[in-house]
């Protein structure tokens, strides 16, 4: 890991256009592949980052003119990464199968609401594996 | 047409030789389940899908495969994968869905 990463903070926002998801997947393969992830650790990182992005844009696809902040912030070993939405919504869907991915892919995931005035999806990936070739 | 979806009609084995292609994702998935449910409506045949140049499926993708294994199911047909990366198998494993779809080649990690 280099140590000259650790406690930065790359932050982007994105309109609610399923169009603009992949930028954010390879925003977080660039990432992660700068941290020294593994390959499959990458993986899991900008599929994580995707099923968030894809989870706020099927919640709150009538409000097409709003935009939801993506953050990440690098750690000594590990990747926090933050999705934000400036609107709340009245359930989640613990079964929504974007969300059981994000569960399986990384080592941390929550999803929150600050006074019911946003959701915020944060999760976290740890680096452990060694690239094996 | 989409472009993520090549596909053959062997005429001979009847069966739907597909190649799902690039990324598959909430922003072009309902164009690929508009072309596998429409060739299912077509000829109701046996899909083999070939995925080694699918680099990325996220959940909506997955859902159109489902959708599809659905509609195969019920003229009692088959739906078999194959050519896994180990990207792909992963969230196909982590969903379950291999107990599903028959699987072919080698998708391990």
């Amino acid at each position: 890991m280099n140590k000259n990463l650790i406690n930065d903070k790359i932050l982007f926002s994105l309109p609610l256009n399923s169009a603009y998801i992949s930028a954010a997947r390879l925003t977080a393969s660039s990432i992660a592949n700068r941290l020294g992830f593994s390959t499959a650790e990458i993986e899991d990182v900008k599929a994580a980052v995707s099923e968030g992005c894809t989870f706020i844009i099927k919640q709150f696809k009538e409000y097409k003119e709003d935009f939801f902040n993506v953050s990440f912030i690098t750690g000594d070993k590990s990747l926090l990464i933050e999705i934000e939405m400036n609107r709340a919504i009245e359930h989640l869907d613990e079964d929504d199968i974007g969300i059981l991915m994000i569960k399986a892919l990384m080592d941390e995931a929550n999803f929150t609401s600050k006074n019911n005035k946003n959701l915020l999806i944060t999760m976290k990936k740890v680096h452990r594996e060694k690239e094996l070739f | 047409m989409c472009n993520n979806v090549k596909y053959n009609n062997n005429s001979e084995s009847k069966i739907w030789e597909v190649s799902l292609s690039g990324e598959i994702d909430i922003f072009n998935s309902e164009a690929v389940k508009d072309e596998l449910l429409n060739m299912a409506e077509k000829e109701e045949q046996d899909f083999i899908i070939d995925c080694k140049d699918l680099s990325y499926i996220d959940s909506t993708g997955l859902s159109v495969l489902v959708a599809l294994l659905k509609k195969v199911k019920a003229y009692s047909g088959n739906v078999s994968l194959k050519n896994l990366l180990p990207n792909v198998n992963k969230v196909i494993k982590i969903t379950n869905l291999d107990k599903l779809f028959i699987i072919e080649g080698d998708g391990d990690e």
